[in-house]
């Protein structure tokens, strides 16, 4: 098992290492944005650049100067010094960048440096101020959506082909085909806009620090955004799987030798109907940590999936590298602690093992 | 039929009886068939294949033949209502935007007849109606007002938002200013006057607490006297400390104040100077938004008010009636960081209802030159050429199509001016605006139209705009589905049919593709071929889009390659490619081709989610995708929320139908998974 682990681990790692390496080296293919911003801020930019390694300084003297002064549009930058003397900065080959940008993480740790967003401070930095945010509402959606999908799922399974189990399939065949940003604009126009109950976005860190009642409305709409696919997938899942066992055989041979209905139900059937649903939440748990850019983007969310879309939008391909490279392990992670916990839940399943 | 059956086995019972008593050697044995050929029979009911059993099965599912109906009326009305609905969804027609829905022509409450109540409008106390603007414009046209003059309920109410309407017609109010500028005072002052230092001045404003506490920070300030020295040299005199307390102030003997400033030496120039009178705000140290409310000024020289010689403000320095005020006193913040507003104007305010159309499609009068007569002309709606010479209308006469269909109804005055060489004739004439619609191309017929999801911000019928956008997603969602699906399978094929070192290697490689966030993946394709149009959208999202397939193809193959007949075709001597194609595949088409279903809706999806997360970026070229609209339908959604509710309902119908027609069909296919989550 453990070697199982270590060796789907190992994968895992090699696996981000290339996507992130791919995404760094077509992120570096695009034309460079040169930062916005006055030109203290450009200079302490471009020398950062430099002594990280991505740009070359090429001054009087150095080789290539002549080349830069025949030609200044290849460089990428130009600054007069006080001096008088003409500097030139221009940014070295993708590979070479490429190569440095690893080291510079492995050996120090540094993700690069806003460009756009908010010039000079760490890129890091930024995504673990915006995390919090997108994990508290995440986490209050799993609390909700759990609970209530799994009722509602062994309510239906309960209740088959009976009006009660229509009811709730159909609606949850509705819920999960109509898009979250169609049910965030109803919930808008009916809730904020027309109703006027909750915030039409997202009460900032000032007016939540004022007044607690705002900053808990406003948890309302991205909440329900939130619960509505995760409540119907559970839903759905479960009333699947409990309907399967509800048939089986072993279910059959509990009710003839005298369990009732409800002790049937609750110690054979959901017992092993959770087999599947299990791994699924606990999925679901790794995901907390990734925000919806859609809500977080119509809300105004300050999480890290808005910060994704400000940063693309912005061409900050720092930001957008460390948000990336997040999003890529939850997915990656959340995969294999679904696969592992299957092994948890049912001991019966071996994972990895040979056939 | 039980009974007569009895009867006759009675009968026969009876007969092999007597047949038992008169035996007959010779016919003691007997082939029974031996005349009769023998061969198989054929079979009475009708033979199936797959897909027609999987049809009989998808057709006992009423919930899917619905949405496949839904869906297939959906598609039909994206491919015929871009080209049957003649309107203009290009050019910009200013007049008639935000139009809501109206199907109906008859008054039900707001429901889809094209009118909405509204309330809180300015009316003008002399026609009764709403009021115009400063530049004349009219929010709200009295021919939309429903029931005309009585349908208006009045009421006296405070407008706290100087917008013109309320400059034009409030009474009385404070003159607000507003600073935020930590860096520098801020002004607000009156225009100039001559200030006759040898003068005795008095100066009496009121600050009122009740208004002051309303609009945030009160600021510490000061009033001022502005004077400029020369051209350039602006000197202010403050004649009073600064202070922030509220009430009405009163200063007597500014002209001595001035004078004994130590800066007023600087003034040689007599003692008759231009000047102004202004209140100064203070420095703010917390830079925070800080709000002088002034409800009265009165400035007196040797006892009587003050008033400039511009006649259209009389009281500009004096005021007890802000709206005055207001278009006189300038602001001036060294940084810009100052406003003025006017704060608890007094107006008369209407609520009614109001239908856009009518307003829409009323009569005003409009400006048309001799090119558009000749039109008329050619047209045949003139019943004659129109004679700019004869300088009179007269000679304008409406043929019965005129009538019907000309947008100059008549003529109010002929317009002839000389430029030079060039002469320019136009006419203001009456204009009837749905003809002047149809005239120059806006709608396709000459009526008032009924537009059914209403009109957006450049005046376009939203349903067009809607069933256009929905034809280039479906488009989008057919051909990506398609591509996916051809790439998907051969890849899975591949994959799954050989197995071993290469499945290991393309799996990983589809795990690396598919283990980037697709919006990624999008957005870096975009930026890298610059300029979005629908092919390399197209490129984008069939870049990821087969995985899914890939999967579900390569675990259809892992399960059928072991199996008898795939072994028995080997050993006939089958080609690979021969068992790939045609024996394993059509085995496990029926969830391939639920997959595709399925894809259609995800594909939209995908494009409506990546037009609103980067609207600037992905925004089509020509023909705007579903998406695109719903997203610029999102802008509007808290003033006009007509255009988001009927996108929001088509795309999910739209996505509704799909899923259920794809469950439909893979219930149809694969009977075993029927009610299993997809």
């Amino acid at each position: 098992m453990w070697k199982y682990v270590l060796k789907r681990l190992g994968l895992l790692l090699i696996t981000t290492f290339i996507i992130l390496s791919l995404t760094y080296i077509l992120l570096q293919c695009l034309p460079l944005e040169a930062p916005r911003g006055n030109t203290t801020e450009m200079i302490s930019f471009y020398n950062r650049q430099v002594a990280l390694g991505y740009f070359q300084r090429v001054a009087p003297g150095d080789s290539g100067y002549e080349a830069f002064i025949a030609n200044p549009e290849a460089a990428d930058f130009k600054m007069t010094l006080t001096t008088g003397e003409t500097v030139f900065f221009s940014s070295l080959p993708v590979m070479v960048r490429y190569v440095r940008w690893l080291g510079n993480i492995v050996l120090r740790w540094d993700w690069g440096t806003s460009t756009q967003i908010s010039i000079g401070q760490s890129a890091i930095s930024i995504i673990l101020r915006r995390l919090p945010v997108s994990m508290k509402l995440n986490i209050v959606a799993m609390i909700i959506s759990v609970p209530a999908g799994i009722g509602l799922g062994i309510w239906a399974a309960l209740k088959k082909n009976k009006m009660t189990d229509h009811i709730i399939s159909t609606l949850v065949m509705v819920f999960i085909s109509v898009p979250s940003f169609v049910l965030i604009s109803f919930m808008l126009i009916w809730m904020a806009y027309g109703a006027k109950w909750v915030p039409t976005q997202w009460p900032s860190a000032e007016m939540a620090a004022v007044d607690w009642k705002i900053a808990v409305r406003g948890y309302v709409i991205p909440v329900l955004a939130l619960c509505f696919g995760s409540i119907c997938g559970f839903a759905r899942y479960t009333r699947a799987e409990l309907c399967e066992v509800m048939s089986s055989e072993f279910l059959l041979l509990a009710r003839t030798k005298g369990l009732t209905r409800a002790q049937a139900v609750v110690k054979h059937a959901l017992r092993n109907s959770m087999v599947p649903i299990v791994p699924m939440i606990i999925g679901e748990f790794v995901g907390v940590l990734s925000g919806s850019m859609i809500l977080e983007q119509l809300y105004g969310i300050p999480g890290i999936g808005s910060l994704f879309v400000t940063a693309l939008n912005a061409k900050d391909y720092s930001v957008v590298m460390v948000d990336m490279a997040i999003y890529t392990l939850i997915g990656l992670l959340a995969t294999l602690v679904v696969d592992l916990s299957y092994g948890i839940v049912d001991p019966r399943i071996r994972m990895g093992a040979s056939k | 039929m039980s009974i007569f059956k009895k009867n006759t086995a009675q009968a026969e019972v009876v007969e092999t009886k007597e047949k038992a008593i008169a035996f007959d050697s010779s016919k003691d044995f007997e082939f029974v068939q031996l005349d009769s050929s023998i061969h198989d029979q054929k079979f009475k009911t009708k033979p199936t294949t797959f897909i027609k059993d999987a049809l009989k099965r998808f057709v006992k599912n009423k919930s899917s033949v619905v949405a496949a109906s839904i869906l297939g009326v959906l598609i039909l009305m994206a491919i015929i209502v871009p080209l049957a609905d003649g309107n203009d969804v290009t050019a910009n027609n200013d007049i008639a935007t935000y139009l809501p829905p109206k199907w109906f022509n008859k008054h039900n409450g707001g429901f889809l007849d094209g009118t909405g109540k509204v309330s809180n409008v300015t009316i003008d106390p002399v026609t009764g109606f709403p009021a115009a603007d400063s530049n004349g414009n009219y929010t709200y046209r009295k021919e939309g007002v429903v029931g005309g003059k009585d349908g208006i309920t009045l009421s006296d109410g405070y407008a706290d938002n100087p917008s013109s309407v309320v400059l034009e017609y409030g009474k009385g109010g404070a003159l607000t200013v507003a600073s935020k500028d930590p860096l520098y005072e801020s002004f607000i002052y009156s225009t100039k006057f001559d200030i006759d230092l040898d003068s005795f001045y008095e100066l009496s404003y009121t600050i009122n607490e009740e208004y002051a506490e309303t609009m945030g920070d009160f600021p510490t300030y000061s009033s001022v006297i502005v004077m400029n020295v020369s051209e350039n040299n602006v000197r202010y005199f403050t004649i009073e400390p600064e202070h922030n307390t509220y009430g009405t102030h009163t200063i007597s003997n500014v002209a001595d104040i001035v004078k004994s400033d130590p800066e007023y030496n600087a003034i040689e120039d007599g003692s008759v100077i231009k000047g102004r009178l202004g209140f100064m705000l203070s420095k703010n140290t917390d830079a925070k938004t800080k709000t002088l409310t002034i409800e009265s000024v009165s400035f007196k020289k040797d006892g009587t008010e003050i008033k400039t010689p511009d006649a259209d403000s009389t009281d500009v320095i004096s005021f007890s009636d802000a709206t005055k005020a207001y278009k006189s006193w300038a602001v001036h913040g060294v940084h810009g960081g100052a406003n003025k507003g006017l704060y608890h104007s007094k107006v008369t305010t209407g609520a009614f209802t109001y239908d856009y159309y009518a307003a829409a499609y009323c009569d005003d009068t409009g400006s048309f030159t001799d090119s558009d007569f000749d039109r008329f002309y050619e047209l045949g709606y003139l019943e004659e050429e129109f004679n700019w010479e004869a300088g009179s209308a007269s000679n304008f006469k409406l043929t019965p199509l005129g009538e019907e269909k000309c947008p100059a109804r008549e003529i109010l005055e002929l317009e002839i001016n000389n430029w030079g060489e060039n002469q320019s004739k136009s006419a203001n004439c009456v204009r009837s605006r749905y003809r002047y619609f149809y005239y120059v191309g806006y709608t396709a017929k000459c009526a008032p139209v009924k537009y059914f999801f209403g009109t957006d911000n450049q005046g376009h019928d939203f349903f067009k705009v809607v069933f256009s956008g929905l034809l280039t997603s479906l488009e989008l969602g057919f051909l990506a589905s398609a591509i996916n699906i051809v790439l998907g399978v051969i890849w899975g094929a591949i994959s799954g049919y050989f197995g071993g070192w290469v499945d290991m290697i393309m799996e990983r490689l589809t795990e690396i593709l598919g283990g980037m966030p697709w919006i990624v993946l999008m957005t870096l394709i975009v930026l890298m071929f610059g300029k979005s149009n629908f092919w390399i959208f197209l490129f984008a999202l069939c870049l990821t889009g087969w995985i899914g397939t890939s999967v579900t193809t390569r675990s259809q193959f892992y399960r059928y390659k072991g199996r008898e007949y795939v072994l028995a075709s080997r050993t006939l001597g089958a080609s690979d490619w021969r068992l790939i194609f045609m024996h394993i595949l059509p085995n496990g088409i029926g969830t391939i081709v639920t997959g595709a279903v399925l894809m259609i809706p995800g594909v939209i999806f995908s494009e409506a989610s990546i037009s609103y997360l980067l609207p600037g970026a992905l925004s089509f070229q020509g023909a705007i995708s579903f998406g695109v609209t719903l997203s610029n339908a999102q802008t509007y959604i808290q003033q006009y929320p007509y255009m988001i509710i009927s996108a929001s309902i088509v795309m999910s119908l739209i996505m509704i139908c799909f899923n259920l027609f794809g469950n439909g069909l893979r219930d149809a296919f694969n009977p075993s998974t029927k009610g299993a989550a997809i």
